[in-house]
């Protein structure tokens, strides 16, 4: 029995178990480790290695091989399971033919929109599912092993499916928010970012350029709230905050406490497809709060502006202007 | 040897000296997910980010045994596995001129394809096709669904129902019969 529960685990002997080690998916960093301790063990262990991991370097070349292919096209699979619960899976089942077709389609990237006032939702293939508020623009591309996705415009509520192999990260330049699985809603106003994490964790990045490394990591929790203001690199982070609101766009709900009376119209605006118009520009301090508001009650909301803000509706055709009241 | 183990092997130190406590496996340990997924996201295949991290471990490593190791641990490890990326993308981009990239937009920083190294990869994958010839129908096609398929070693096992461990197995049979055959092309001028 210790015996083979240690065959199991043992170490590589050789080059190429190795390497195959190494690329099964099942490295730990203690392998690495040991690994590189046999490599410079001995001369020739690491001349072993350089010419088995060339190889497997090569093997890469094999994909667009007609001999590779012609192989493969003969070996059918040897044990047919079919789960429902994944299309790739499914694929793989069907046999070989089945599987190149799913893998062909994966990597169509698709892009999504939505006009103003209107709530689209997107399922993903990974089981994910994404919110896309009014006005947004999202891109969805799977072609790599990662899942990601980039928020153009707009805001979007993201309740990502569990795969830590296989990580989900949301671009919404130059921030990038990487999860494995979890719900939160991001949203791009401006040139400001801001991420409310409504469940599980989220670890917000945020990079230089392209190539840089990131120039901070925000670890988020269930109920945090972090905002990027244009040009900065470390959040501004509230703990526990209104988090728990965002994402009430999807019932049309907005959220509105001390919002300043320019974003508070513009959030309002995203639900409804009637525009609100301010005529004039708002005064510098002018916020409006209150909680949750029903964006597609226009005549609540309408009222509460009148009698609370002093702000009346003048009905003009596809718009609604704003004035303030003459004292 | 033309292929892409040419850096790691310039950079041998004269006499490797184990260290007993090990800083850099502590960071590396500590960072390991974190570095895995950094990777992710300029390199596509999981093939690249698994040497990368092995390249990255060994040159940091190295410099501690030699006692050149820098001290900000995190940023040091991270911008080594980064220009190890970039490094690998270059060589790449020379061998596969034409064929699909295995590194996203992001890392490009083209080099302009070089026409004789190329030319020795495609000679290179034709040997590798010659060496398949040798290895039994089992072997050769747990070996294909990984690199041709791109396959897990998890959903190989169920494809052809055995363990993860016989997958793994037969694909060092595979890859130790090829690197064999090929050890001419490998050593060559």
């Amino acid at each position: 029995m210790i015996a083979f529960a240690s065959w199991f685990t043992r170490r590589p002997r050789n080059a190429a178990e190795w390497v195959a080690r190494l690329h099964s998916g099942a490295m730990t960093a203690a392998d690495h480790v040991a690994l590189a301790v046999w490599m410079e063990a001995r001369p020739e262990h690491r001349r072993a290695y350089e010419r088995v991991s060339a190889t497997w370097s090569l093997a890469q070349g094999l994909q667009s091989s007609g001999v590779a292919r012609n192989y493969l096209a003969k070996a059918p699979a040897k044990r047919r399971r079919v789960r429902a619960a994944s299309p790739l899976m499914f694929g793989l089942g069907a046999g070989l033919a089945a599987a190149v077709v799913v893998l062909a389609l994966l990597p169509a990237p698709s892009l999504h929109t939505t006009g103003p006032g209107e709530v689209a939702t997107v399922s993903l293939q990974d089981g994910s599912t994404v919110w896309l508020n009014g006005d947004s623009r999202l891109r969805v591309d799977f072609s790599a092993p990662l899942r990601r996705v980039v928020l153009e415009r707009g805001e979007a509520f993201f309740k990502v499916a569990h795969d830590a192999g296989r990580p989900f990260v949301v671009e919404a330049e130059p921030r990038r928010i990487v999860v494995t699985g979890t719900e939160f809603d991001v949203r791009r106003a401006a040139d400001s970012v801001e991420v409310s994490v409504a469940e599980g964790h989220v670890k917000v990045e945020a990079a230089v350029d392209q190539l840089g490394l990131p120039e901070s990591v925000t670890a988020l929790s269930a109920g945090d709230d972090a905002r990027f203001a244009p040009g900065q690199t470390v959040p501004a982070v509230a703990r526990g905050a209104m988090a728990q609101h965002r994402g009430a766009w999807r019932e049309g709900k907005v959220y509105l406490e001390d919002t300043p009376l320019a974003v508070a119209i513009d959030e309002l605006n995203r639900c409804s497809r009637i525009k609100l118009v301010l005529a004039e520009e708002p005064q510098p301090h002018s916020t409006i709060s209150g909680g949750v508001w029903d964006a597609r009650d226009l005549d609540s909301v309408l009222f509460t502006l009148h009698d609370i803000y002093h702000l009346e509706a003048r009905r003009e055709p596809g718009r609604i202007v704003l004035y303030r009241a003459a004292p | 040897m033309k292929l892409d183990l040419a850096i790691m092997a310039a950079e041998r130190p004269a006499e490797p000296r184990p260290v007993r406590h090990s800083r850099v496996e502590g960071w590396f340990q500590a960072h390991y997910r974190e570095l895995g997924l950094f990777l992710r996201r300029y390199i596509h295949t999981q093939h690249e980010v698994d040497d990368c991290l092995q390249e990255t471990f060994l040159r940091v490593w190295r410099q501690e045994q030699q006692g050149t190791l820098k001290d900000d641990a995190r940023g040091y490890l991270f911008t080594t596995a980064l220009n190890i990326a970039r490094d690998r993308h270059r060589r790449n981009q020379a061998r596969c001129a034409g064929a699909h990239d295995s590194l996203s937009d992001e890392l490009i920083d083209d080099n302009g394809p070089d026409a004789e190294a190329a030319a020795h990869w495609r000679h290179g994958v034709r040997e590798l096709e010659a060496a398949l010839a040798g290895l039994r129908h089992s072997t050769r096609t747990v070996f294909l669904l990984h690199h041709v398929e791109r396959l897990t070693y998890p959903e190989i096992a169920r494809r052809q129902g055995v363990t993860t461990r016989t997958v793994e197995r037969e694909m060092a049979r595979a890859v130790s019969h090829c690197a064999e055959a090929l050890q001419h092309f490998l050593e060559g001028p």
